[in-house]
């Protein structure tokens, strides 16, 4: 996974604002799982669904590297939240890139998942994060309905919590 | 009948390491399984650089075992005696078998025969024909699958803290590599106050939280990471023969796959042959010394980088180390220019075969960053942060908004490192190249 593709996820961001950590984990995590080729991060389950060292790492080296513009904002829930945005430099580099030869190529394979992307960042957080659980429940026995009873227990709701119920239909449009 | 003492081991770590034996764990000592691990490497060919570095996979097996008996004895003392009880089997079983899938020379094939050590350890547990499995069901029917759950990183049966205990940003397994590969490579790095860290403690919602008395046993500890990843686990001449070994492995798969003679050893041919279906007794059956000899085979093959690269290896013959320059662009990372550079310096210098002489090497940017603080509240656990908790306070907090020494370290993590590989005598060739490269603007 290259700087290129996460600041593809931020450029497509509403108003080029990806607000929240936890979202980028979660979108990453399930466009990788609808086939995203480029996004070849290690997943591994933590409390809050699927969860990834090397994304968080390329997050904080893109900040670093001046890429990132990042804002830790207050969170009524959790203490604070982070929200990216592209740097100009980064808007300016992404153009020039798009333009070469490798750029157009990658740009044409980011293409085919841009709308699914677009859906994921307008997506209820609470529901995108049920939906990583479930798919990353899903791919160990390709049972939907086993998925969402072990993302329930996992989350500690009911099964038939109206935001599981949304998140596994959103699931099964992600899972490969 | 009066309980037998407790076996005992001389280990030159914790002087003693004892283990009941009236219990299983020593029957599961004994297993031919856990006993291979003797014959692996524990820091594969890191040995080339660190002539001391020869300890193996067994020895820090045993002292995960022993932090572990220790770490269940701290929390029976303060936490509810029955849920550490039922706890106990299980987590011994797990740090006896965390590792018991490793192949050769430890991580160092696992992109060579392109395998998972993990999923192998659970595949040996689960195995209802391994010794392993055998004394674990002996022992309890259903005990194998909760050892394989505490294993298996993708399985979420347990509480967290048990998970957390194995395998997080602060375990057993780390306390015990970190310090053992510190003395038997001589490095001198891996030092911290591992005592007070495994008496200091709790389990708090479920999940492992730390008293903020042990902070600096924990920066401590977190800075004996990156002082062993800088100077061991990612040294230059360790990684340049990684990569000559792999390049090696690259090049008889191909010519294997392409039906040409790869001069396969039997274990070996038999394990590709099998592919995706390859049984557990198949995979143990391909050891260290199944790898030397097949390397030493191959010093003979007539494919002649094969041959080369093998004859290399066994000599000692390294390949020099050239750091890449800034990539063409940020965004991509992209080696393209500088790569194809190499490429022709390394076809003018006489070697056709350009994929078995100009290795690249990318160190991903979490290997040079020994601790990931996750910055959102709701990511924290004991997997994701290592949170502490002060006498007071009711709320843990992540360490590193207490220990300000951490940040430099944490929130400017180092770059990817590219590295390329190249046979010494295009040296001042490479050289050159590298002094005179410009940037493209």
């Amino acid at each position: 996974m290259q700087p290129y593709h996460l600041a593809k996820i931020i450029e497509w961001s509403p108003a080029g604002k990806l607000r929240s950590r936890k979202r980028m984990q979660k979108i990453i995590y399930l466009l990788q799982s609808a086939g995203c080729a480029a996004f070849d991060a290690d997943f591994i389950l933590h409390h809050y669904g699927p969860y990834s060292q090397d994304v968080a790492a390329l997050t904080d080296q893109m900040v670093s590297g001046g890429l990132l513009l990042e804002k830790e904002e207050p969170n009524q829930s959790s203490g604070s939240v982070y929200s990216y945005r592209l740097s100009e430099a980064a808007k300016n580099s992404l153009e020039k890139f798009e333009g070469e030869e490798t750029g157009k190529r990658m740009a044409a394979e980011m293409e085919a998942f841009r709308d699914s992307a677009v859906e994921l960042l307008k997506a209820d957080l609470k529901e995108v994060e049920y939906a990583a659980t479930v798919i990353y429940f899903y791919r160990q026995r390709r049972d939907w309905d086993d998925a969402a009873g072990k993302t329930a227990k996992f989350k500690k709701i009911d099964r038939s919590n109206p935001a599981l119920q949304r998140a596994l239909k959103l699931a099964r449009q992600f899972a490969n | 009948m009066a309980a037998k003492p407790a076996k005992i081991f001389r280990d030159p770590l914790y002087n003693y390491i004892s283990i009941d034996r009236n219990a299983w764990l020593l029957n599961l000592l004994d297993t031919p399984e856990v006993q291979r691990m003797r014959r692996i490497h524990q820091l594969g060919v890191s040995s080339l650089t660190y002539p001391g570095a020869d300890h193996n996979r067994l020895s820090h097996t045993m002292g995960v075992v022993h932090l572990m008996q220790q770490a269940l004895e701290h929390l029976k003392k303060i936490q509810g005696k029955e849920d550490i009880d039922l706890a106990r089997a299980p987590l011994l079983a797990a740090a006896m078998l965390h590792d018991v899938g490793h192949g050769p020379f430890s991580h160092l094939f696992e992109p060579c025969l392109g395998i998972d050590h993990e999923v192998w350890s659970v595949k040996i547990v689960n195995d209802p024909e391994t010794q392993v499995h055998k004394v674990l069901k002996k022992v309890d029917g259903h005990l194998y699958q909760g050892v394989a759950d505490l294993i298996d990183k993708q399985s979420t049966g347990d509480p967290a803290w048990r998970k957390a205990l194995l395998s997080s940003q602060l375990d057993v397994d780390r306390m015990d590599y970190l310090r053992r590969d510190s003395l038997f490579s001589g490095a001198g790095y891996g030092h911290f106050d591992f005592y007070r860290i495994l008496n200091s403690f709790e389990i708090h919602d479920g999940d492992l939280v730390w008293s903020e008395e042990s902070k600096l046993a924990i920066e401590e500890y977190i800075f004996a990471r990156y002082y062993m990843y800088q100077n061991v686990y990612l040294h230059k001449t360790t990684r340049g023969f990684e990569k000559m070994i792999e390049a090696m492995w690259r090049r008889a798969k191909a010519l294997h796959d392409g039906k040409s003679d790869a001069g396969l050893v039997p274990a070996l041919a038999e394990f590709w042959r099998a592919g995706p279906d390859a049984t557990v007794r198949q995979y143990l059956r391909i050891e260290e010394c199944t790898v030397l000899e097949q390397v030493q085979r191959w010093t003979d093959h007539a494919d002649k980088p094969l041959a080369d690269l093998a004859r290399r290896f066994l000599e000692r013959n390294r390949f020099i180390a050239i750091d890449a320059p800034r990539p063409d662009d940020g965004l991509a990372g992209s080696y393209t220019r500088w790569e194809s550079a190499l490429h022709e310096a390394v076809a003018k210098g006489g070697y056709d075969c350009v994929a078995a002489y100009c290795l690249k090497d990318e160190v991903k940017a979490k290997y040079n960053q020994p601790y990931f603080p996750e910055k959102e509240n709701d990511q924290q656990s004991a997997r994701n942060a290592i949170r502490v908790r002060a006498a007071d306070d009711q709320r843990p907090v992540e360490i590193s908004t207490v220990l300000g020494r951490l940040r430099p370290m944490t929130e400017r993590p180092a770059a990817s490192l590219v590295r390329y590989y190249l046979p010494g005598e295009l040296r001042d060739k490479v050289q050159r190249l590298r002094n005179q490269w410009t940037p493209r603007s």
